[in-house]
């Protein structure tokens, strides 16, 4: 009973959070700068290459062990990635920007990154 | 992401969400807030109990930037309520709760505290010992309260039956890790988002924001970073005190390009597993580890769901409650049989369960008849009872040198498995400590180390049963 309760107090918290409370700045997280054109063409160079290592160089720490060994990270050859640095949005330590790929993957997606030792780091992607 | 903080949307919905919002908020402070009959959750105060000495005492203690609030009355009367055979006395140090341990009034007065704790036990005909239930920071509080070293408290460690530790950082806070801090990290991003959304009425992540304040600015901040020099020097519980880790579990994934990737844990959001389990020991039977599953969190979802706990509710939390309590149970079951080993006639106990097998055996299937089947439960226990008391009797003779006590329990043979045999005495060791024993189910050999004085440094003793005699050993040594 008790677990119900906190998962729907959780839940509906974060229905509200998620829809009304976005208002007031987070009084505890220092702003972080945007991405640069920099940081920006690093992350699309690395995403598209061929080798895993490459990949992870841009990508969380966090996230970076369960990619270790992994090809899931590796976009088709010849794919190219171009990033909007217009759209980067970000909140304290957590942002995302939208870029568009070519080639048998095409499409809009949404590059999520998190903030760590003084860059922006990839967390995930998901479709735009 | 971007669909979270959108500020267009967010003024849109800004007249409508208020209402929303108060009409949820107040419908999960009703949910949340206990009624008026379940305010009434009393328990066992051990500064107040007039009978200290029929209880084990059990010291809370909380954690970083806390308070003795964050063992709510609930969980103290779930760990003591007045009918059971413990009793509760809270170690607070709110005002300090942002220093690092060795700080005078954490370790110190803690130790202290312990200390006093179990000389009342002692004078009210207890066992004089206690158990530390620690949450977080309050398991390094504990470590340093149980060293002279650290606190300068003489007779802690000797003060302490057992520790049980929630969430506590041996090895430092995943917040602290990677040279990152809040909310700079992936993890620190979650628990931020837990804050914002925690700040409702339910108050179930409560705590989160002003400890993400202070993580900054304390003293206790630098020390929590992982191979710390202040980690580094802090001393290990003694190895005689058995220590039950427990560590929140909650587990994470995210995608890329679609393919999504393996759940992975984060152990509790602000302590990893392995740093939750950095001290555990089990003492005869006592202690160990043990992760407490706290639900999922998809990372590219844009809030966090199917999430039940993590670090800020392990106090409140009915899983660590329940593994907390089954330990102290054990342990006050374990401490019942002691009591009674050096006076109890192993030869008159062995012909009860004798009685009692015959019966059992003579008797109908499990089921049929229920006074054969007390009968049948009698007989395990007495099993169980006679060797505890084996155990002891046997400790006991080989610390006082009896040789001819201690032959009493050796019936050595020549099974194949019997090990390394010794010499006939082992009367050159002392025995250090308690003997660890696994047991088996019914006549299943059962298994103890004792760590010696001398070398070899641990001898393994193997029980058996003799349908004659109860437990006897039937081999032990270095490698049996």
């Amino acid at each position: 009973m008790r677990r119900t309760l906190i998962v729907a107090a959780l839940l509906a918290a974060a229905l509200l959070g998620s829809s009304c409370s976005r208002e007031d700045p987070p009084t505890a997280q220092p702003s972080y700068p945007p991405l640069t054109a920099a940081e920006g063409e690093a992350i699309a160079a690395a995403l598209v290459s061929q080798d895993v290592q490459d990949v992870l160089t841009v990508v969380s720490t966090d996230v970076r062990a369960v990619y270790q060994d992994s090809e899931d990270l590796l976009l088709p050859p010849g794919t190219t990635l171009a990033i909007d640095l217009a759209t980067f949005v970000a909140e304290g330590g957590a942002g995302s920007v939208r870029g568009t790929l070519s080639g048998s993957k095409a499409g809009a997606w949404e590059l999520l990154l998190v903030r760590e030792d003084d860059t922006w780091r990839i967390y995930g992607t998901r479709p735009a | 992401m971007a669909h979270l903080w959108n500020a267009a949307r967010m003024t849109r919905r800004k007249a409508r969400c208020a209402a929303t919002a108060t009409a949820i908020c107040s419908a999960l402070l009703l949910l949340l807030t206990p009624t008026a009959a379940a305010q009434t959750v009393p328990y066992q105060d051990c500064l107040e109990t007039p009978d200290i000495g029929q209880r084990l005492p059990i010291v809370l203690v909380h954690g970083f930037n806390s308070s003795q609030a964050a063992w709510p009355d609930r969980a103290r009367s779930y760990l003591a309520s007045p009918d059971s055979k413990f009793c509760i006395a809270v170690f607070d140090y709110e005002t300090s709760a942002t220093r690092w341990v060795t700080n005078e009034d954490i370790g110190a007065r803690l130790g202290t505290m312990i200390v006093k704790l179990a000389e009342k036990s002692t004078r009210g005909g207890g066992g004089g010992r206690v158990v530390v239930l620690a949450h977080s920071m309050g398991g390094l509080a504990t470590r340093c309260a149980a060293s002279i070293d650290c606190a300068g408290v003489p007779n802690v460690a000797e003060s302490i039956r057992a520790v049980i530790t929630f969430g506590t950082p041996h090895f430092g806070t995943t917040l602290k890790g990677y040279g990152r801090s809040v909310p700079s990290g992936l993890v620190g991003h979650y628990l931020a988002i837990s804050c914002k959304l925690s700040s409702d009425a339910s108050g179930v992540g409560r705590g989160f924001c002003d400890n993400a304040r202070a993580f900054g600015t304390s003293d206790a901040t630098k020390a929590l970073t992982p191979q710390s020099s202040e980690l580094s020097r802090l001393p290990s519980f003694p190895s005689s005190i058995p220590v039950r880790s427990l560590a929140g579990t909650v587990k994470i994934r995210t995608a890329f390009w679609g393919v999504p990737s393996p759940w992975f844990s984060v152990g509790d959001i602000v302590v990893s597993e392995d740093s939750a389990h950095g001290e555990n020991a089990t003492v005869s039977g006592i202690g160990g580890s043990h992760a407490i599953d706290c639900g999922r969190i998809d990372l590219l979802l844009p809030v966090p769901s199917e999430f039940l706990c993590w670090h800020g509710t392990e106090t409140k939390d009915n899983q660590f409650l329940s593994d907390a309590l089954n330990t102290i149970a054990k342990i006050r079951s374990q401490d019942e049989r002691r009591q009674v080993s050096p006076t109890v006639d192993l030869d008159k106990l062995w012909k009860k369960w004798q009685r009692l097998n015959d019966a059992c055996r003579g008797g109908p299937p499990p089921g049929v008849d229920p006074v054969v089947d007390r009968q049948c439960r009698e007989r395990d226990d007495v099993l169980r009872q006679h060797a505890d008391i084996s155990v002891q009797q046997f400790l006991a003779a080989w610390k006082r040198q009896d040789d001819a006590a201690m032959q009493e329990f050796i019936r050595r043979n020549d099974l194949p498995d019997a090990g390394t045999l010794l010499p006939p005495t082992l009367s050159p060791l002392q025995p250090r400590g308690e003997f660890d024993c696994t047991y088996g189910t019914d006549f299943e050999p059962m298994g103890c180390y004792v760590s010696t004085s001398g070398q070899p440094a641990e001898l393994y003793f193997s029980w058996t049963v003799d349908y004659d005699k109860g437990w006897v050993i039937r081999a032990y040594g270095p490698d049996v």
